[in-house]
C-alpha cells in the first residue's frame, strides 16, 4: 500500500476512521507532517500531560483540511433581531447531528435496524436523498437517545448526546431561568443529504412544524 | 451545508437562529452569510465539548444564547477560547 492509499484508507475505506477521514483531503506531505507530529505528541505524552495539545493537533487538523471546501457561497444573508431577553424566550434545537428517540427509528431507505456501519456504507446514498427529520419530545431522557450517521464520528455523542444535542443542558437553562422556556419539541437529521432535496422539505414540511412553536430563537448544531 | 440552509430559511421566516459549530466548519459556514456563529476549539462530533463535562457544554451554550440576543447585524462570529 502506497503512502497516498494509506492516507485514504481513513475515509471511508479499510481503515474507516471518521476523526481521521480529513488525511484524505491533504496532501502527501502535508499528511505526512500531520502524522509525523501526532507521533511526536503521542510520544512526549510518555513524559508529561499534553493531552491538550494533541486535542489541538486534531482539531488544526480538521479546520486545514476543509479549507477552501466551501460549496455554497453567498454574499448576503437573512437577519432578524432577537426582540425578547432570554429569560422571557422559548427556545427551539435543531441539529444535523442524526439523533433520533429510541422505538422511533427514522429507518432510512426503508431498511429495519440499520446500524451506524450501514450507514458509513451507504453515506453515497444518503447523500443524494432528502433528509427526515426526527422530532424528539423534550421529556426524553438521554439514555433513550440514538444516534446514527454516517458523516462523523458519532462516539462521543453515543456516550453523551450532549455534545451535540444539548438537551439536558437546555433543560437545566430553563430550570434556571436563563431562559423561560424549551420548546417541547426538538428536533434532528442528518445532514449529510442532498442539500437542494433538503431546502424543498424544510420550506414545504419542516417550517409549519418548528413555527407553529412560536419560538424566540433557536439554536442550530451541526456535527 | 446542511445547518447554514436550515438557518437562512429560518431567519427569512422571522426566526432568530445561532449555529454552535466545531472549527472545522469555519469556512463553510463563512462563506454561507448566516446571521449568528459561534465557533468551538472541539474536535468534530463533539461542538459543545468533551463528553460527560456538564459545566462546559452550559459555557457554550449560554455564550451561544448571549450571540442570539445581542447580534444586530448577519454574519456575527463568536469564537471561544475552552480547553477540551
Amino acid at each position: 500500500m502506497s503512502f497516498s492509499e494509506f492516507k485514504k484508507s481513513f475515509a471511508y475505506g479499510s481503515r474507516n476512521n471518521l476523526s481521521f477521514k480529513f488525511l484524505a483531503n491533504f496532501s502527501d506531505d502535508e499528511a505526512a507532517n500531520f502524522i509525523e507530529n501526532l507521533m511526536k505528541l503521542v510520544a512526549s505524552s510518555l513524559n508529561e500531560d499534553n493531552y491538550n495539545e494533541i486535542i489541538k493537533h486534531i482539531v488544526n487538523g480538521q479546520a486545514k483540511a476543509y479549507q477552501g471546501d466551501a460549496k455554497f457561497t453567498y454574499a448576503q444573508g437573512p437577519f432578524c433581531k432577537m426582540r425578547e431577553d432570554l429569560s422571557v424566550s422559548k427556545i427551539g434545537l435543531l441539529t444535523s447531528t442524526g439523533h433520533f428517540v429510541s422505538g422511533d427509528d427514522p429507518n432510512p431507505f426503508d431498511v429495519k435496524e440499520f446500524t451506524q456501519n450501514d450507514a458509513v456504507a451507504r453515506i453515497s446514498d444518503f447523500l443524494r436523498e432528502k433528509p427526515s427529520l426526527s422530532i424528539i419530545p423534550k421529556e426524553t431522557r438521554k439514555q433513550d437517545l440514538s444516534v446514527r450517521h454516517g458523516g462523523y464520528d458519532i462516539t462521543g455523542a453515543k456516550l453523551d448526546p450532549n455534545v451535540a444535542f444539548p438537551i439536558d443542558v437546555l433543560k437545566s437553562l430553563e430550570k434556571q431561568g436563563y431562559i423561560k422556556l424549551l420548546c417541547n419539541e426538538l428536533y434532528s437529521f442528518v445532514g449529510a443529504c442532498a442539500q437542494k432535496a433538503l431546502i424543498n422539505e424544510v420550506n414545504k414540511n419542516w417550517l409549519p412544524k418548528i413555527v407553529k412553536h412560536d419560538l424566540d430563537g433557536i439554536v442550530l448544531v451541526p456535527a | 451545508m446542511s445547518v447554514g440552509h436550515v438557518a437562512r430559511i429560518l431567519e427569512e421566516n422571522n426566526l432568530p437562529t445561532v449555529i454552535i459549530a466545531t472549527e472545522a466548519f469555519s469556512e463553510k459556514l463563512a462563506s454561507m452569510s448566516l446571521p449568528r456563529i459561534v465557533l468551538t476549539p472541539f474536535p468534530m462530533g463533539r461542538p459543545l465539548g468533551k463528553p460527560g463535562n456538564y459545566n462546559q457544554h452550559e459555557i457554550v451554550l449560554k455564550e451561544s444564547l448571549k450571540l442570539l440576543k445581542s447580534a444586530s447585524s448577519s454574519k456575527s462570529f463568536k469564537k471561544l477560547d475552552i480547553k477540551y
